[in-house]
């Protein structure tokens, strides 16, 4: 386990923490408002294709960018309309669109481009990576922190942000209300529906981002399954953070943690499979241990 | 009696609405992107019937289809969204394989050990999440799905851990002879499990629409509070609708392996629980219409890939066509104007009914 | 209004249970048929196995028709051995356009309906039949038995042919292990060398799953390496599939952050992500796999990084097989497992100026002598089929 001390394993964390951060926040705002957002997989998919088409199209990065947030945007948009105007299930209405999603990504893949697995046919650009002025010349932390994506900065910049927002600003007031109780909402004034339909344009923003680090970030290429259940992982440390923007990023950097394990673990012979498991697993265990502690605060507030 | 009966037509009509409208997206979809849009939307049409295994392998692909349709219509009706059916499916074909090599027994029982087992074992990884749910609170859809990974992994950790089979490096080695459930159409891979699948809908039917059980998880589903104070153990009642549904997954991965299957080739992750909510929602969550949409399913499933073999439209159609049928059929407003127009008449005509018959 | 629901679903079940029975009865008959015509066909073909063959291919050829050949494979594209088959297809149309009539289906990733693809392609009329890969291990021990008058040619895995019956079934093997040992050979010199990032003897390999086609490449890897170097260390790891590009690029990372400075992609698309985390890294080098990924790259700015390819062409097997079957299809040892290596121009290493640049040319003529050797068969590489997992392990981590 000597590479615990090494500083390449803690950038891999960050890294491996970026995307599912992206999607934790997305969830969080979402399930804020009182919506559950299960199309957070879906949303990233079609993000990240979206992302690709876009730049490797036009040859302009700007225009990625766009493409990629028309994509996951949309598609949040729409299950939210879904949600919202049709009273579907969320469950069942997100379990419709990530299916859509990800047979569809591979049917548009292929028809625009002829490619089946991966869009290797497609030049595609990437986000660059930056290096942070100042940190960048302190030994260690300047090997952990600087040199990482842009969107790696934004994921963390956008939790504070986002912290901020919910915690001291009306409209954070505003979600937080619609998503404890609809009708206190309603009484005093507040549109339920377009607060949520807020909730859910920021959520698509948030997918988008993470969508798009996985096809234009660390690699530069849409492969069919790339999300790998990063959406779904996102709902368990959703749950984790029990709506708190920081704590969110606390359990994403638990997974990214679990994952750059499973990597690491490989070179020292343990076998892939068995090592696949622990990020999920981590999330399991800490998922409980996180229901616990706030359970014993819960009753310390209370005896106090 | 007469409003209900007024209310099913209103569901069979959405059904077929939606299932009609999602097959025109797809055929405008193909229009746009193949060569010979004509050829290939009737290869898609017709493909199953174009030879006598193609036809089969639709009755091949609806096996595993219904029983898992079957463990969600039980998981899903007590109001939780489990999706452990995948780990239950995954790892009793895990358990069927491990018994089927290493175990010889007499034809016959072999089987039945086999199935029993897959059987139990699903079960038991079926209660695992409302389990935890019910001693920490956890959500149980986090639970599962976090689950379904770690079974997989697991599984298919074993297998390579006891039965590879060296010479590919990928597979496990050979399972018994006797350890196969036998071909019900020679020449095809149909085998006896379609026999046990109709039984075990025969069998759910009963269970579900003609049992105490399921008149109580119908109601503990709909509404919990008013279910205890109807004196239903609720406790009880959902978690035998998880072990069932679990045992149902068992059951059908237990099937599969052995019908489909001479040695265990799982190499990813098998997922049939989005499936199973598909044909449970399409079959407006009856068991006896379940074998009906898993044939649809499976049908377009295997027109699709018929279509692809030959042309230029890729079989992934299949997935854009599920997504908006589920999204139509479980849309409460989709076609609500129709109903509540009828339902207007309706009231009119009880109206002026009741107006008669005061005059 | 329940009852007509029930009615609806006891008609199904009943059409279907129906369906069934007539299937039944109708294939028994058939079934009979051909399996009397397949007794018949062994028979034959145990008596005078090429002139039946011979015959038939000389009939095709008075009548002016052309032999149909079908490739069935999952995808076309996949940046590893599937497309090098498609490539050979591509090929026969172009040069043996006069003699054969080339189909190409792809069957999906789903391998369970690959089968099916088999049967309509036996059924539609072809003369050969072309698969590749393990997942077909059992399809090409059943479906030949039912069509002895086709041929079917299996890549890179052998099937049983003690089960008998199995004449019209050629399979063919590539030695990778061999270009592995090239591969490794390479890579020691490379690490050892001035422009390796590192002073440590580490070099990395970074397979799709594990399973004996990609342990082929390892074993030989392995060997080549520790010829150059006994002392070198050998750093493992796994995908888990062939196409997630991220992961190989996490896998390659976390091994040249232990130290390794040239890493061996044997993870077909997956495997570009090997290349990727080598090109951003200064004195760090990929190895690529199958086709000369040098020239798969050309204008990207990934392309210095690759020093040099293992091959494996497929469609130069195809091809030649192809064409020797259009000259005297007895010159094809259907029945049998064909062994293709270096000598074959199947399997093999890339030169260029890249290779020499990397590991100097008194280097290059040290692999180019061990490539000598090998095909005389003065140095005998192991190969991962005869060995179990304790033993490759013993292999690379001695």
């Amino acid at each position: 386990m000597s590479f615990l001390t090494s500083l390449d394993f803690w950038f891999t964390v960050l890294r491996c923490t970026t995307p599912v951060l992206f999607a934790t926040m997305a969830a969080l705002i979402a399930s804020r408002s009182g919506v559950l957002n299960l199309g957070l997989e879906g949303g990233m998919t079609i993000a990240a294709l979206c992302g690709v088409l876009g730049s490797g199209f036009t040859g302009s990065l700007f225009v990625g960018l766009l493409a990629g947030l028309a994509g996951g945007v949309g598609f949040t948009m729409l299950l939210a309309y879904f949600i919202q105007h049709f009273k579907t299930n969320p469950v069942i209405s997100g379990v419709a669109m990530n299916l859509a999603a990800s047979g569809g990504s591979v049917f548009c893949l292929y028809s625009i481009t002829g490619d089946k697995n991966a869009s290797n046919s497609l030049a595609s650009l990437a986000f660059p990576s930056i290096d942070l002025p100042v940190i960048q010349s302190i030994p260690g932390l300047g090997d952990v922190l600087s040199g990482h994506n842009c969107l790696t900065y934004l994921a963390f910049l956008l939790t504070v942000i986002l912290f901020v927002v919910l915690r001291s600003t009306s409209f954070g007031v505003h979600v937080r209300s619609v998503g404890e109780s609809e009708e206190a909402a309603r009484s005093v004034g507040i549109s339920v529906e377009k607060v949520r339909y807020q909730a859910m344009l920021i959520s698509g923003i948030l997918v988008s981002f993470g969508g798009m680090y996985l096809s234009m970030g660390y690699v530069n290429r849409f492969t069919s399954g790339m999300v790998a259940g990063r959406g779904y992982v996102a709902l368990a440390t959703n749950a984790m953070a029990a709506g708190n923007a920081l704590l969110g990023m606390v359990s994403s950097i638990l997974y990214g943690f679990g994952s750059a394990l499973s990597i690491y673990l490989q070179n020292n012979n343990v076998d892939p499979y068995l090592i696949t498991i622990i990020p999920y697993a981590f999330i399991i265990v800490f998922y409980v241990a996180f229901i616990f502690y706030y359970k014993c605060r819960k009753r310390l507030d209370e005896i106090i | 009696m007469k409003t209900k009966k007024k209310f099913e037509w209103y569901g069979v009509i959405r059904v077929m609405v939606s299932i009609l409208i999602s097959l025109l997206i797809a055929a405008a979809i193909i229009f746009v992107v193949a060569d010979d849009p004509v050829t290939a939307f009737s290869k898609f049409l017709l493909g199953p019937f174009s030879t006598r295994r193609n036809f089969f392998n639709v009755v091949e692909t609806m096996i595993p289809l219904v029983f898992c349709g079957l463990a969600i219509n039980v998981m899903h009706k007590s109001g939780l969204f489990s999706m452990v059916a995948d780990s239950s499916f995954y790892f009793s074909g895990v358990t069927a394989a491990a018994i089927a090599i290493a175990c010889p027994m007499p034809n016959i029982v072999h089987q039945i050990v086999i199935l029993a087992v897959a059987m139990l074992v699903g079960g038991v990884i079926g209660v695992i999440p409302v389990l935890v749910k019910r001693k920490t609170g956890a959500n149980e859809l986090v639970i599962s799905l976090m689950m379904n990974y770690i079974f997989f992994n697991f599984g298919y950790w074993l297998i390579r851990r006891f039965f590879l089979d060296t010479s590919n490096g990928s597979y496990s080695i050979a399972f018994q002879p006797t350890a196969t459930l036998g071909k019900l159409i020679p020449r095809t891979n149909t085998h006896y499990g379609f026999l046990i699948m109709i039984v075990v809908v025969v069998l759910m039917w009963i269970l579900m629409d003609k049992s105490a059980f399921g008149r109580a998880l119908r109601i503990t589903g709909a509404n919990e509070s008013f279910a205890r104070y109807a004196g239903i153990s609720v406790g009880m009642v959902v978690l035998g609708s998880q072990f069932i549904g679990g045992m149902l997954a068992g059951l059908a991965g237990g099937v599969e392996m052995i019908g489909m299957y001479r040695n265990f080739q799982w190499i990813t992750s098998q997922s049939y629980v989005w499936d199973g909510i598909l044909i449970n929602l399409l079959a407006g969550t009856r068991p006896l219409m379940i074998p009906v949409s898993a044939f649809f399913i499976s049908y377009i499933r295997i027109g699709a890939l018929v279509m692809s073999r030959g042309g230029d439209v890729d079989s992934e159609i299949v997935s854009i066509i599920q997504g908006i049928m589920i999204l139509l059929i479980a849309s409460e407003r989709f076609l609500y104007q129709m109903k509540k127009r009828k339902e207007e008449r309706e009231a009119l005509q009880n109206q002026s009914l009741e107006t008669e018959n005061a005059a | 209004m329940r009852k007509s629901w029930k009615i609806a679903s006891a008609l199904l079940l009943t059409a279907l249970t129906g369906a069934a029975l007539i299937g039944c009865g109708g294939s028994s008959e058939t079934s009979q048929t051909e399996a009397a015509a397949t007794e018949a066909a062994v028979t034959e073909a145990a008596a005078d196995a090429g002139a039946s063959a011979e015959t038939e291919a000389a009939a095709a050829a008075t009548d002016g028709e052309k032999i149909k050949l079908t490739l069935c494979i999952g995808r076309k594209n996949d940046l590893s051995f599937q497309q090098s088959a498609y490539e050979g297809t591509v090929r026969i149309e172009q040069e043996l356009g006069d003699k054969y009539d080339v189909t190409v289906v792809e069957m999906g990733d789903e391998t369970t309906k690959w089968e099916a693809a088999f049967y309509d392609a036996a059924d539609s009329g072809a003369d050969i039949i072309v698969g590749t890969g393990f997942q077909n291990k059992g399809n090409f021990e059943t479906i030949p038995l039912d069509y002895p008058d086709t041929k079917f040619i299996l890549f890179d895995q052998d099937v049983d042919y003690s089960i008998g019956g199995l004449d019209n079934v050629l399979t063919v093997l590539f030695q990778s292990n061999q270009s592995g040992y090239l591969a490794g050979a390479v890579a020691a010199y490379y690490t050892v060398g001035e422009n390796a990032a590192n002073e440590d003897r580490t070099i990395g390999f970074v397979g799709g799953t594990e399973s004996t086609t990609i342990h082929e490449f390892l074993v030989g890897y392995a060997e080549g390496a520790k010829y150059v170097d006994p002392d070198i260390k050998i750093l493992t790891a796994y995908v888990g599939d062939f196409m997630d590009t991220a992961k190989a690029k996490d896998l390659a990372n976390a091994q040249i952050s232990e130290g390794a400075d040239i890493v061996f992609q044997v993870a077909g698309g997956a495997g570009n992500g090997v290349i990727e985390a080598a090109a951003e890294k200064d004195g760090v080098m990929a190895i690529g796999v199958d086709s000369d990924q040098y020239e798969a790259l050309a204008g990207s700015n990934l392309q210095s990084a690759v020093i040099t390819s293992s091959l494996k062409r497929l469609d130069n097997a195809l091809f030649k097989i192809c064409s020797d079957y259009a000259e005297d299809p007895s010159s094809v040892p259907f029945g049998t497992t064909a062994t293709y290596g270096l000598e074959d121009d199947a399997v093999g290493i890339v030169f260029n100026d890249n290779l020499t640049q990397s590991i100097g040319e008194e280097n290059v003529a040290k692999v180019e002598e061990l490539l000598g050797k090998i095909q005389s068969g003065e140095i005998v590489v192991s190969e991962a089929g005869d060995l179990s997992a304790e033993e490759i392990s013993a292999i690379v981590n001695q």
